[in-house]
């Protein structure tokens, strides 16, 4: 793209771009986030990209690689644009049918179709599929629209209109005053109302202030930060220029996750590719507004989620969190004032100063507005990312948008906020998406991770597993995490492995109050949600671990026996052959058997059998 | 130096009493035992330095002992010894894994003389492998890897702000942190030495040890554990003889866990080489039968389960 | 100044002031162990919580971090600190069983035998050595290496450090004597195996120090 020499200037290229685009063209977009991408979605591109070739199409049909559309459970996804048809689990083989069809012929390919479970019915239209249809995308709507490697695609749709109006016609007052009207708040979890973080920030003293994007998505099952680097990374970028204007900042970091490559890429990719078109760097678009935005990766380190701990890193050092106050408001970075929000915060923005606070603030509850994403995941039939207005009840979002609990089973509860969130049961699924409402029922909003658990889930195994999840990740720094998660961890593994005693849930309890109210960081302070929230709404599986020595969900090793039902068990062989132990033998067509001394418990055998023969048996210790 | 252990096996009572009296004489720690099974349970108990083992037992021929004796403890030498010797059987025997192969009844000066060269040959190779361990923790396989090393930091400026960033790169490069590599970047940077290693063992990306040739990471994000990664995790572990974080001995193999890697719809889901796979417990085996030694990795070919069959 | 209360007392302190420097000026006991006077406080150990009160909220705070300020109130006797404190001990013992501070302190505060499995550490970790070599000497000779329930406190390498001066300050800061001079004189190394340091042991005291 040209260089963008001032605001009205934007109007022009976009004007230029828009021009030289057919708006009736066909667009095939294939999805490559990394959910896609994992399961074939580069090779779908390549066919389709193949196909064209071949056709002599490729002059008249665009092929799109997108970041992720949400539907991750269906991937690979091929759209058809204009006519918005959505194709789902594409392989590549597929490609030349769907252009014959829906490309150079005017119809669909029946069977790639999404099919409603409940009626049955194929639905061709992206639009009208649930999953989508209940939804409202704020900050993912132009993710499988645009080419996230392109900035002409994201200046195309409007991008950076934003930036352009707050440098021509807002003050940096003007701009924190639009934020504060909105009611953002933080989407990394605090919740801290994002205008007065900024405002704070603002008016610290001292002449050298950073701003820092935080995309250390750490949150287990949370992969919403990834996805909006990787599918419009510019939306990011442009809250992060509007956010230095407002806070006055000249330098801007971004701390992105390790395991995360391609966000790294894109988003890099997006800072060269803005710094070209003057819309980074020095004298931005004709102003005397400056920013550089530096890409810091982690180290692979949860704790670096934290603000202070993630200060440290940048700075190179290990990621141990200090005390606050002093808030890095006030001393940050090389103790300098320092702004630190998250990449859905900073997408938000954008779509703020565009429409006005006004205008955010009328989606939402009273204290919580705007929408928000989640990555709704787990024991659920629609798994993948979904943004939803806030206020939304759990039971719509995962009952209506995500289709319920698969194969039958029955909900058991939604966990929601990652290791400092908790479990919410089926009792309490009305509640609606709010941060108050949430942290009220023991969880917290979080980064927006929602785990649906079913009846198969043992959610004293949950609360461990989150226990020595928070316990390797503990910075070591501050006695109460360190040594009480440890504790925590000792007792809820004697509890899973049948050596419960009387007086361990208390025991727990009472761990749990010192963690919480005597830790440094916030990890710390909030580690034992998952344990507490579990023991408050799901004691009696507690009590059956410690006192019958019984794991009712049937998880727990050492409460388990398989052994084989003989009535129906047709001696197929296949759990034979899943085993990897030869803990079962039988002749064909006789019932088989389950040598209890070989046998390592893996379960092989009860997820293979189609007859539902092996029957994974809660048993009682003495 | 400490005391050698060897581990004696023969069902008679004459030749164990007098191969005793003689091996201890010359001041090896000689333990007697009269069934394979014997010596078998005795392998895990101790540090074994030679394995002197009679074709005479009663519950295992001594060829099919040798190889027992390997499965569990590799590079255990291993004297057959055979009342009726033959050329054929000693063959086997070598062929089979044996140091040697004597006749029951041979001198003691011949005794003593094939003891010292097994034990020889077996201190001369830990010594070997001690020394090669040492080298790859402390320093590099190849010298040019210190002028990787500099370019590495001149790209990141020589701040010491970039340090996560440096040590990433280094890694990515070597495949771990050799000590010399970090006392390199300490120096150039200026920062104390204690700074740098603080960092490099904080952060879990950093491996201080040499890793494999393949990597495999197991995802252990909550939608993967619930949807049965431990059981994963276990059957890797099981397959390949390591703990997560370890690499097989001969460097193929480094076995990690990662928490979440973003594809909780495809959970539980598996990564070796950057090649994501959607893994159920008992296809790990032929998943890995995929990466052996010397076939190259996966890298595009399809993964294990088609998508239909995960779902 | 700033005015604040601290348990039934007013007291009144130059700003800037943490509380605990204030209860120690009143003579009020509050226990710490990863705090030295001159030292920058970390708040890590987290003996010191007290709870805080202001503008109707209360919360539990570390005094050594938390400075005061105008019309708060402390307060370092209620149920829930005790509550704290015994456990941050309980914790710490198990941790270091033979520790005699520890020991002592858990005695002082009614802490019995932990009801955790024993470990067998000598080092809490709180850091006292490491940030008296860092700001004291100013050598950085050691660090903190791991983390989490790993977390030990080491020359690079575990082997020697290069840096070390022998000057012993951290085995004088150390709260649990986990360094200990003694060791280099019997041909130990102090952070691993320096040959150089020369230890002497002093004829009226008998403590070791070093004259290298």
């Amino acid at each position: 793209m040209r260089r963008v020499e001032d605001s009205s200037d934007l109007k022009n290229v976009r004007a230029e771009i828009l021009a030289s685009r057919d708006p009736e063209a066909v667009t095939v977009a294939v999805c490559c986030g990394t959910g896609c991408v994992a399961c074939g979605g580069r090779q779908v591109a390549a066919a389709f990209r193949d196909e064209l070739d071949s056709r002599g199409l490729d002059s008249n049909v665009r092929l799109l690689t997108t970041g992720c559309h949400g539907f991750c459970e269906r991937g690979p996804l091929v759209v058809i644009r204009p006519a918005g048809i959505l194709y789902q689990r594409v392989k590549p083989e597929d490609a030349a049918e769907i252009l014959d069809t829906s490309v150079e012929g005017d119809g669909v390919v029946e069977r790639l179709l999404y099919v409603d479970a409940s009626t049955g019915e194929h639905i061709p239209h992206e639009r009208d599929v649930p999953f989508y249809s209940n939804q409202k995308r704020l900050v993912l709507d132009s993710n499988g629209i645009i080419d996230p490697t392109s900035l002409e695609d994201y200046v195309a749709v409007g991008g950076y209109g934003a930036l352009a109006q707050a440098l021509t016609s807002m003050t940096p007052d003007d701009v924190i005053e639009s934020v504060k009207e909105s009611g953002l708040r933080g989407r990394g979890g605090g919740g801290f109302p994002t205008g007065r973080k900024w405002e704070l920030c603002r008016k610290a003293a001292g002449d050298t202030k950073y701003l820092i994007c935080n995309a250390d998505e750490g949150d287990p099952g949370a992969y919403m930060d990834r996805s909006i680097l990787e599918g419009n990374p510019h939306s990011v970028l442009e809250g992060m220029l509007i956010g230095a204007y407002a806070l006055g900042a000249r330098e801007g970091y971004i701390y992105v996750r390790q395991e995360y490559p391609l966000a790294v890429n894109h988003f890099s990719k997006a800072l060269r590719d803005a710094e070209e078109a003057g819309l980074l760097g020095n004298g931005i678009l004709g102003t005397d507004f400056s920013l550089s935005v530096t890409v810091s990766r982690g180290g692979g380190a949860f704790v670096c989620g934290e603000e202070t701990a993630l200060m440290a890193s940048v700075e190179g050092r290990q990621g141990r969190p200090r005390p606050r106050p002093p808030y890095p408001a006030e001393s940050g970075l090389w103790g300098c004032p320092t702004n630190i929000n998250n990449v859905e915060t900073w997408a938000n923005v954008p779509r703020i100063v565009e429409k006005g606070g006004k205008w955010y603030a009328k989606m939402g509850t009273a204290k919580s507005k705007g929408s928000k994403i989640f990555s709704l995941v787990g024991k659920v039939i629609n798994t993948g990312l979904i943004e939803v207005p806030m206020g939304m009840s759990l039971r719509q979002i995962v009952f209506d948008i995500g289709g319920g609990v698969p194969g039958g089973k029955t909900f058991k509860a939604v966990q929601s906020g990652g290791p400092s969130g908790g479990c919410i049961p089926e009792s309490l699924l009305d509640l609606p998406v709010d941060y108050e409402a949430l942290a009220e029922a023991g969880a917290i909003m979080g980064s927006g991770g929602l785990i649906v658990m079913d009846e198969d889930t043992c959610m004293v195994d949950v609360a461990r597993y989150f226990v020595s999840f928070l316990e390797e990740e503990s910075c070591g720094k501050c006695t109460p995490c360190r040594e009480g998660l440890r504790r925590m961890g000792e007792i809820l593994t004697d509890i899973i492995e049948a050596r419960g005693k009387p007086g361990d849930i208390e025991r727990l309890e009472e761990l749990a109050y010192v963690i919480q109210e005597a830790s440094l960081c916030g990890l710390g302070t909030t580690a034992p949600n998952p344990v507490l929230t579990t023991i408050r709404y799901f004691r009696d599986e507690y009590e059956s671990h410690v006192i019958e020595k019984r794991c009712p969900a049937k998880v727990c090793k050492a409460m388990i026996v398989y052994r084989v039902v003989a009535e129906k068990c047709t001696g197929c062989q296949r759990c034979v052959k899943a085993c990897p132990v030869e803990a079962i033998s039988g002749p064909r067509s006789q019932p088989h058997n389950v040598d209890l001394d070989k046998c390592i418990k893996c379960g092989a055998c009860y997820e293979v059998c189609k007859f539902d023969a092996i029957a994974g048996d809660a048993i009682y210790i003495e | 130096m400490n005391e050698l252990n060897i581990l004696l096996a023969t069902a008679a009572d004459a030749t164990r009493a007098r191969m005793t009296e003689l091996l201890e004489g010359e001041g090896y720690a000689v333990t007697p035992v009269g069934l394979a099974s014997d010596l078998v349970a005795m392998l895990s108990e101790r540090g074994w330095d030679l394995v002197l083992a009679s074709d005479d037992l009663p519950d295992a021929g001594v060829l099919e002992l040798t190889v027992q004796v390997h499965g569990h403890a590799e590079g255990l030498p291993v004297i057959a010894l055979a009342e009726h010797p033959s050329i054929r059987r000693a063959v086997e025997a070598v062929k089979r894994g044996a140091h040697d192969y004597l006749e029951t009844s041979l001198s003691d000066s011949e005794l003593l003389d094939a003891v010292a060269a097994a034990l020889e040959m077996k201190l001369e190779l830990l010594e070997e492998e001690r020394r090669v361990k040492e080298r790859r923790l402390v320093s590099f396989e190849d010298l040019k890897s210190l002028e990787a090393i500099d370019s590495i930091m001149e790209k990141h400026g020589f701040r010491e702000s970039r340090l996560v960033g440096i040590l990433q790169d280094i890694q990515k490069e070597l495949r771990y942190l050799p000590q010399d590599a970090l006392r390199h970047v300490a120096e150039r940077l200026g920062v104390p030495l204690p700074r740098v290693y603080s960092v490099a063992t904080f952060y879990r990306a950093f491996s201080l040890k040499p890793r494999g040739r393949h990597i495999i990471k197991v995802c252990v994000g909550t939608a993967c554990h619930v949807r049965g990664a431990p059981k994963v995790l276990e059957e890797f572990e099981r397959t390949l003889g390591v703990l997560a974080g370890d690499t097989t001995y001969d460097f193929e193999y480094t076995l990690l866990t990662v928490n979440c890697l973003g594809c909780c719809a495809l959970g539980p889901v598996v990564v070796i080489d950057d090649e994501y796979h959607s893994v159920k417990p008992w296809q790990t085996e032929s998943l890995l039968a995929r990466l052996q030694p010397g076939q190259g990795a996966a890298r595009g070919e399809s993964p294990v389960t088609t998508m239909d069959e995960a779902r | 100044m700033v005015t604040f209360k601290m348990n039934r007392r007013t007291l009144k302190v130059e700003e800037g002031t943490t509380v605990l420097e204030a209860a120690r000026d009143a003579g009020i006991y509050i226990p710490t162990l990863c705090y030295h006077p001159a030292l920058e406080p970390i708040g890590a150990c987290r003996l010191c919580i007290v709870e805080l009160s202001q503008g109707g909220r209360k919360s539990h705070v570390a005094a050594c971090v938390t400075k005061v300020s105008e019309g708060i109130t402390v307060k370092t006797d209620t149920e829930a600190v005790a509550k704290i404190r015994r456990t941050v001990l309980e914790l710490l013992i198990a941790r270091c069983p033979d520790v005699a501070i520890l020991r002592e302190l858990g005695e002082r505060f009614g802490v019995g035998e932990p009801s955790f499995p024993l470990g067998e550490d000598v080092c809490f970790l709180c850091g006292l050595c490491v940030r008296a070599c860092r700001e004291i000497v100013g050598v950085e000779a050691i660090g903190f290496a791991q983390r989490g329930v790993d977390s030990e406190v080491l020359p690079p390498f575990a082997t020697q450090s290069a840096r070390c001066i022998s000057c012993g300050t951290c085995t004088t800061i150390c709260p649990a004597r986990t360094f200990d001079l003694s060791k280099v004189d019997a041909g130990g190394g102090l952070h691993g195996e320096k040959d150089d340091v020369r230890v002497r042991k002093c004829v009226v005291c008998d403590e070791h120090y070093s004259s290298s």
